[in-house]
């Protein structure tokens, strides 16, 4: 395993990685905070965010939830759901075609089609699609970077 | 690969592209500019390999910018 800052990520949690340099973990933050209290719903956001991390098996991001979903309405009981999303009546319109294009995000980008993201623009508006492929860009390399490192759950 | 931006400019009267695009978020953008700033301008690796790295992943993904 690499070594990270002198010492074996193993174990650590993200925030204890990324504090090894505390001025990109600050910044990382905040483009997490800009992501969060943008132009998307958060619902949608997070349905998105776990469908992505079930797809690239981030164990770690798997066991997190975004409080901005949950005092929004997402329960558990709908994120048990997620991967019946394409056949489940309660995903909504834009909750479907996120997570569609959630998933040929990660599972190959290039077939991402301008009828898709016309899709996207059509339910999020273009403020809505920068912000939103921000964060599956945030959260790919997030994801990648809890696996590769073996990064830890968050504890307490 | 194609580099035709499939969103509209944000910017009245500019065409898109990656600049006018990214517009449309401006907090957004802003946001991920500065986590890219310290990214590449601080840390144990030096620039020629992070450029290294990006081209790699620039090939990898496909991306013709």
């Amino acid at each position: 395993m690499q070594a990270v800052g002198g010492g074996d990520s193993v174990g650590r949690s993200r925030a204890e990685v990324l504090g090894l340099r505390p001025e990109l973990a600050a910044a990382h933050d905040r483009l997490l905070e800009a992501i969060w209290s943008g132009v998307v719903s958060p619902v949608t956001l997070e349905l998105c965010r776990l469908r992505m991390a079930t797809l690239l098996a981030s164990e770690v991001a798997l066991a997190e939830r975004s409080e901005a979903a949950r005092a929004a309405g997402l329960a558990e009981e709908r994120i048990g759901r997620l991967s019946q999303w394409p056949t489940d009546p309660s995903f909504s319109a834009e909750e479907r075609a996120c997570i569609g294009f959630t998933e040929l995000f990660v599972i190959d980008h290039a077939q991402l089609s301008d009828d898709d993201v016309r899709e996207l623009a059509d339910v999020l508006t273009p403020e809505g699609v920068v912000t939103f492929t921000t964060a599956l860009i945030a959260w790919d390399n997030q994801h990648r970077l809890d696996n590769a490192l073996r990064v830890a759950a968050a504890r307490g | 690969m194609s580099t035709t931006p499939r969103l509209p400019s944000a910017v009245e009267g500019a065409p898109a592209n990656i600049v006018t695009v990214r517009r449309h978020a401006p907090a957004v953008m802003a946001a991920f500019d500065a986590m890219y700033a310290v990214l590449l301008g601080g840390g144990v690796a030096g620039m020629d390999v992070k450029e290294a790295m990006r081209l790699r992943n620039a090939l990898a993904s496909g991306c013709g910018l």
